[in-house]
């Protein structure tokens, strides 16, 4: 396996609010490997997004880091100051967001967003920035790039602007990029597109993704490990095949149920009755407990933590601890 | 002072580069010995010297401009450009006039009896707003280059009186510019003298940007002696507090407009000194005492046409409450609408009496009008001093006795021609007099309305007595008998009640110390009279 | 374009007619003009003379048909007030007036986007409480009284200042300036502070709130992610949109300062065209204001066109020539 390229170690996010402090993610921990794409699911509220917030540094306050450390290459990032942290951020760490119709600034040129970028983090010219501009969004498969990188974003349409959005998430050539839910407000004709554009140009770089969705349809075919939140908290980890044949927490298994095959649509997590809880109203012990079908008296006093369960792969799930047991 | 001067030197030898505006001083340093920097609240409208018969105008161009006699501080009359003024001995309607010598105008003209002539032509012309002062005027004729004849249509032994306003043009100048008519707004053009001036005053005019700032000089040929005062700063301030402000910060050194309210503070302030003394302008109260019903009351007859509510109005009116609350001191209460400068005036009239609430509210009942009455009260609001809160005053006194009055607070704009208009049925009206003699306040307020009397009779006051009376007064040319009649008049007046008298204005002007002027009781200083200590 | 501005000029014509005729319908309400312009002495029929001389009689709509037909022709009458002709009276006070509205105006903006900015990116500290605190007294005080207040303490108590005129002023061609004159940018400290200080605290505000809206947009945010410097993100892209919509409200408050310059002029005793208006309301001089409210009309007119033609240039989106969709 490639060595471990970003690494997040027990990682604790709070909202100081005035009701007191919520924990948005409670002691996440998870590698991500270099050139290997990784796939986080959970619904909404999971705290998939704010992972990656925290991971690039750019959480709203009051939102902070309360625990925990974020490694890139061994080297602690989440303890670095505000110039240190702005010079990973698009040159080792990239970003792309939800929505491209608002990820780009109206008033600005596509020209001037990528040249801006590109010389943030490369000392070169202004002429050499619009080339290398160019070539990127001929990349990203921008037709005419070079007469229509003088265009405005509302002259693109939502596809081509994802595009865009790729390539400037990518024109500094980060080791990492962060996709938050890149596809999600894109029409469903353009969607396999876009993640297939982000895979390859990614795999063509060398480049890690953490593809941030709620949809495990787009793991199943994108990711190589997936890791399922929930509330805050890791339930599962591994790779994407293992866990889809086999998902071990019954959160994973409903997730699973989920995934659209061609003959049906299925509504998301149907499969699973109940909604995911509050973070100020969690239940002792499991945060699925309530909804689980499986649930045993355990489950409901004391927190399960991510136990390895052989190759890759983690769980947080008495349900395990117990089948261990059994088979001693 | 250094700028200034630079600004005269760059005025004067014209280069192309002008340098103009109000001049300050930031430093504390009295003025230059011989500058004074004056302000008051408005500008001279016009340098045409018969176009507005208006205070700070003819205040302001009596530095410029000379009249044949004018008016010393204690109201009687002073030579001007004429050394003496007379009945003719045989035709007592011609006013003989003696000329000063050896006067001169700005542009080195000889002043002479054909410049009086044409002056008062030009003063009676159509366009003028002085015609109305020379109404009775039939001919103007210069007998030598000295002496002028004022031939009226009839005897008018005060007749001279009216001249202390009209000022002396040269008719050579005048006509070599086409200025020979004041200025006439439907010409749609601008006229010579509102901008140009040659008078034979003691200041010529260096520089004039009207409403920003006026520098006047002293005039090198001027007949008289040279002046404390050599030159003249003008500043307009329109708001009051910024006035006083200019004034403590040493940015001017005379506020002719000094703030009612200011004026006690100003007194204890180190370094300025206020001098304060009465005005000639009276502030009266006028209702409708003659027609059969108001246009606002809310009663089918007119309770001011009767006695006992006129007199119980009078009971109600709390002058030393109005003296001490709303004037601060700063008013001369009198129970007659007469300034004490004026012909006619006795201290028997002056005098006033209290309050009486319990009286006048038994009047009122007797008059038929237990529970009172509401009628709307006009009011201006930027005329006088204080104008509108005397009237706030009046409706708390009035109220008591169950009289409602509405007050109706308006410009003088629209607050004048109403009453001229007969638009009014009770109001504040004040009233100054130019003449110094009780004929000028019975020919507007009391005579009734004909053509040329009684313009400003809101009172609608009318009897045939007293107006044959005061026809006579016009032409009586036995003093003592004219004296008489005058007091009669007055005592017919008072006794019917016509005007219900509040105070005489005061005025004060503020001035730093070393330098010292008497308050002028027509608001029109001299600075020829300016000294410094 | 040329086009659009043309019109846009045609109807501003239009735009000022109405004005007048509304003008014309009102002025009575203010007084009557013969009462001023005449001696206390003057007989019935001498103001009915005079009254008849100027017009006064006529029907509204044939003092206002004269009035258009000779303004048409730029011939706007003789003040009856001062007796000069009223375009030239106008013209020789507006270079204060806009001087001061200019000056204030960039007092205004400059500051007010400054304070806006600053509040906007550092919400909680102290400075900015004080900032939001000071500015929403400022925004309560009336004009006048802020005037009055600066003239006490900078004029009289420091005399640091003047506190009336416009001090000395230099000619420039028919421009009166005193911006070439040290007394004369002293004498306009003031007056601009307290003219500008009500719009600076509306920019201020409009800025803070703005700038708020757009620091939460995802484009911030990926500016942010793209690694760009705090100062590219704030004042490259995000003031640059929160200014869009400011540039608007700016414009036409550079109108209001124009208009509403008169309490300050009166305050500073401020040579403009405001001090001018209302002596001439005083006065009911009909021809200097209808002439002024005219003006103000046009310059209403005209920076509503420059905004929007600034607003064109600022937000590509409305060029919609070349928005023909190329998707």
């Amino acid at each position: 396996m490639a060595e471990v390229l970003l690494s997040v170690r027990d990682l604790v996010v709070e909202f100081p609010t005035r009701r007191g402090v919520l924990t948005a993610i409670d002691h996440v921990s998870f590698d991500i490997h270099a050139g290997e794409v990784l796939g986080v699911v959970g619904e909404s509220g999971a705290g998939k997004s704010l992972t990656g917030a925290a991971i690039i540094g750019l959480l709203e306050p009051p939102g902070r880091i309360a625990g925990g450390e974020i490694l890139l290459k061994g080297k602690r990032i989440d303890n670095l100051g505000a110039e240190a942290m702005r010079r990973i951020r698009g040159k080792r760490i990239g970003m792309v967001f939800q929505d491209p119709l608002t990820s780009l600034n109206p008033l600005y040129t596509i020209a001037r967003q990528l040249i801006e970028t590109i010389r943030t983090h490369w000392d070169v010219s202004e002429k050499e920035a619009r080339e290398r501009a160019v070539a990127l969004l001929d990349r990203v498969g921008i037709p005419a790039a070079r007469r229509r990188i003088d265009e405005y974003p509302h002259h693109f349409s939502g596809g081509m602007r994802q595009r865009v959005v790729i390539a400037l998430a990518l024109a500094a050539e980060p080791e990492l990029v962060i996709a938050d839910e890149p596809t999600t407000a894109l029409d469903v004709s353009v969607q396999s597109q876009i993640i297939d554009l982000i895979k390859e140009i990614c795999a063509e770089r060398g480049a890690a993704v953490m593809l941030i969705t709620h949809d495990m349809g787009v793991i199943a075919e994108t990711a190589d490990r997936v890791a399922v939140l929930y509330a805050g908290r890791l339930v599962e980890i591994g790779p994407v095949r293992d866990v889809i044949t086999a998902a071990e927490h019954p959160y994973t298994r409903g997730l699973m149920g989920s995934i659209p095959t061609l003959t049906q649509e299925t509504d998301r997590l149907v499969q699973i009755p109940g909604a995911m809880p509050r973070l100020t109203a969690l239940p002792t012990g499991c945060a699925f407990n309530p909804r689980c079908e499986q649930v045993l008296a355990r489950c409901r006093a004391d927190r399960p933590e991510p136990k390895c369960r052989g190759g890759a792969r983690q769980v947080a799930c008495w349900l395990h601890e117990q089948k261990a047991v059994d088979h001693v | 002072m250094l700028k200034i001067q630079n600004t005269l030197n760059f005025a004067r030898t014209g280069r192309t580069m002008m340098l103009a505006g109000a001049a300050f001083a930031l430093t504390l340093a009295a003025a230059d010995a011989n500058t004074l920097r004056w302000a008051r609240v408005g500008d001279a409208l016009t340098f045409d010297p018969h176009s507005a018969n208006e205070g700070p105008t003819s205040t302001l161009l009596h530095h410029i401009y000379e009249t044949l006699v004018g008016r010393n501080t204690d109201g009687s009359l002073a030579a001007g450009l004429a050394t003496e003024w007379s009945i003719h001995a045989e035709d007592p309607t011609i006013w003989v006039f003696k000329l000063r010598e050896g006067v001169q105008f700005h542009d080195g003209a000889d002043f002479t009896a054909e410049d009086v002539v044409f002056s008062m032509d030009r003063a009676r012309s159509e366009t003028s707003d002085f015609k109305g002062l020379h109404s009775s005027v039939a001919e103007v004729t210069a007998v030598d280059d000295y002496t002028v004849h004022v031939k009226l249509e009839g005897a008018s032994p005060l007749y001279v009186q009216n001249l202390t306003n009209t000022f002396m043009v040269d008719k050579g100048w005048a006509e070599a510019n086409g200025v020979v008519a004041p200025q006439d707004f439907k010409a749609g053009e601008e006229n010579f003298a509102v901008r140009n001036t040659n008078g034979t005053g003691p200041y010529t005019v260096v520089s004039r940007d009207p409403e920003v700032r006026t520098v006047l000089a002293h005039f090198a040929g001027h007949w008289g002696d040279v002046p404390q005062v050599t030159e003249i700063i003008y500043t307009p301030i329109k708001e009051a507090a910024t006035r006083v402000a200019a004034l403590l910060s040493g940015e001017v050194d005379f506020v002719q407009d000094v703030p009612v309210q200011d004026i006690v503070r100003l007194e204890q302030t180190a370094g300025i000194k206020v001098t304060a003394g009465p005005e000639n302008r009276t502030i009266f109260f006028g209702y409708d005492v003659s027609s059969e019903k108001l246009i606002s009351a809310n009663v089918d007859d007119n309770p001011f046409s009767k006695p006992q509510v006129r007199e119980a109005l009078a009971l109600t009116l709390d002058r030393d409450a109005i003296q001490q609350v709303v004037m601060r001191g700063q008013s001369q209460p009198s129970g007659v609408a007469m300034p004490p400068f004026v012909n006619g005036w006795t201290e028997a009239m002056h005098v006033y009496s209290a309050p009486d609430y319990d009286k006048a509210k038994a009047l009122l009942t007797e008059a038929g009008y237990p529970d009172g009455f509401s009628v709307d009260f006009h009011c201006p609001n930027d005329r006088y001093l204080n104008d509108e809160a005397i009237c706030q005053a009046f409706v708390g006194m009035v109220g008591r006795i169950g009289v409602k009055a509405n007050l109706v607070s308006q410009s003088r704009t629209i607050h004048f021609p109403a009453i001229q208009n007969n638009e009014v049925d009770f109001y504040l009206l004040g009233w100054g007099v130019p003449t110094f003699d009780s004929a000028y306040i019975f020919d507007f307020l009391i005579h009734s309305k004909e053509d040329k009397r009684g313009g400003w009779n809101g009172s609608r006051y009318s009897n045939p007595e007293v107006d044959a009376m005061i026809k006579s007064i016009a032409t009586e040319t036995d003093l003592v008998a004219r004296n008489a009649t005058v007091a009669k008049i007055w005592e017919k007046v008072q006794e019917d009640r016509v005007l219900l008298a509040v105070h005489n204005q005061l005025l004060a002007y503020a001035v730093k110390d070393g330098i010292n002027l008497a308050a002028h009781p027509e608001n029109q200083p001299k600075m020829t009279t300016v000294t410094f200590d | 374009m040329i086009a659009y501005i043309l019109r846009r000029l045609a109807q501003s014509v239009l735009v000022m007619l109405v004005v007048a005729l509304v003008s014309f319908s009102l002025f009575r309400f203010v007084g009557d003009p013969v009462a001023t312009l005449m001696g206390q002495e003057a007989t019935v029929a001498d103001r009915e003379a005079l009254r008849e001389r100027l017009g006064l009689n006529e029907p509204v709509y044939m003092q206002f048909a004269d009035f258009a037909m000779r303004a048409v022709q730029g011939d706007f009458g003789i003040s009856y007030r001062l007796q000069q002709p009223v375009a030239e009276l106008i013209l020789s006070r507006l270079p204060a007036t806009l001087e001061l509205a200019f000056i204030s105006g960039i007092i205004a903006f400059v500051f007010g986007v400054g304070f806006g900015v600053y509040t906007a990116l550092n919400r909680t500290g102290w400075l900015s409480n004080v900032i939001m605190t000071t500015s929403l007294i400022g925004v309560s005080l009336p004009t006048f009284l802020i005037g009055i207040l600066l003239i006490w303490v900078f004029a009289v108590e420091l005399q640091w200042l003047p506190s009336f005129g416009r001090g000395e002023t230099v000619d420039v061609g028919s421009w009166r300036t005193g911006l070439l004159t040290p007394s004369g940018r002293a004498s306009l400290v003031l007056p601009a502070i307290t003219l500008g200080l009500y719009q600076m605290t509306l920019i201020m505000r409009l800025v803070r709130a703005e700038m708020l809206e757009v620091l939460r947009t995802d484009y911030i945010k990926f500016a942010r992610a793209r690694g760009l410097t705090n100062r590219a993100v704030n004042f490259g892209h995000a003031l640059k949109n929160t200014l869009v919509p400011v540039i608007t409200i700016t414009g036409l408050q550079l109108g209001s300062i124009i208009a509403f310059a008169i309490i300050t002029e009166t305050v500073f005793q401020w040579p403009g065209v405001g001090a001018l208006f209302i002596n001439s309301v005083q006065f009911v001089d009909v021809p200097v204001m209808a002439a002024y409210l005219m003006m103000i009309a046009l310059v209403f007119v005209v920076i509503n066109l420059i905004v929007d033609l600034l607003y064109y240039a600022v937000d590509p989106r409305l060029r919609v020539d070349r928005a023909v969709a190329r998707h």
